[in-house]
């Protein structure tokens, strides 16, 4: 799945580390989300897009091949 | 349960390790059980748990007095991803036992053919608990 995490935590200057820390996950689970090797959990999903104050369908950017 | 009082249940466990260790060693060294399989039984049980309990203990006193290393602990263990790749290497780690165990039975009916017989009924049921596993697998993975 396709995610814009690494473009809004860049505009907001924020380590991948920061963003970890915020969100309660590890380093590497953001480095995963960012690259779209993981697919986040509903809640972790929540996390994040209310971590850059927008919602789910504008962090994470769902694609009907994700379906299959 | 708070994760500071995980560790001291871990820290408990840890000395509860190291006390059963050391009286299975005791058991062994003592003479109190016959030689060969039993007493390698006994010491290679005993030397185990006081390993594990020592290690036990120095990684909860270690988290415990840390306050920053207690955090990033604590969220390696909750990760989502990493109880992902947990589970995942579980159902590996399971498949690949009873593989051993499958294994190390046909090894040992070869070496002692008079117990060929319940050898063979043993590998059979492993066949089958493989099977068993490996629906499994193939029903979890097929619902995520």
């Amino acid at each position: 799945m396709k995610t814009r995490i690494q473009e809004l935590r860049k505009q907001r200057k924020l380590s991948q580390e920061e963003l970890a820390n915020h969100v309660g996950v590890t380093r590497q689970t953001i480095t995963s989300l960012e690259v779209g090797k993981y697919t986040a959990s509903l809640l972790l999903a929540h996390k994040i897009a209310k971590f850059f104050g927008m919602t789910i369908e504008e962090v994470f950017l769902f694609e009907e091949e994700d379906e299959s | 349960m708070n994760f500071e009082k995980k560790l001291k249940i871990q820290l408990a466990c840890g000395i509860l390790w190291i006390c059963l260790g050391v009286l299975a060693c005791v058991a062994a060294f003592s003479g109190k059980v016959s030689s060969g399989y039993p007493f390698t039984y006994c010491a290679g049980t005993g030397g185990g748990l006081i390993a594990t309990g020592f290690i036990q203990i120095i990684k909860s006193i270690r988290l415990l007095k840390n306050e920053s290393l207690r955090k990033k602990e604590k969220i390696r263990l909750y990760d989502e991803r990493n109880i992902f790749i947990q589970k995942q290497i579980y159902s590996l780690h399971s498949l690949f036992s009873l593989v051993l165990l499958y294994v190390a039975t046909l090894w040992a009916a070869l070496q002692r053919p008079e117990l060929l017989i319940p050898f063979l009924l043993l590998m059979l049921a492993d066949v089958a608990l493989l099977f068993l596993a490996a629906i499994y697998c193939n029903i979890r993975n097929s619902c995520e």
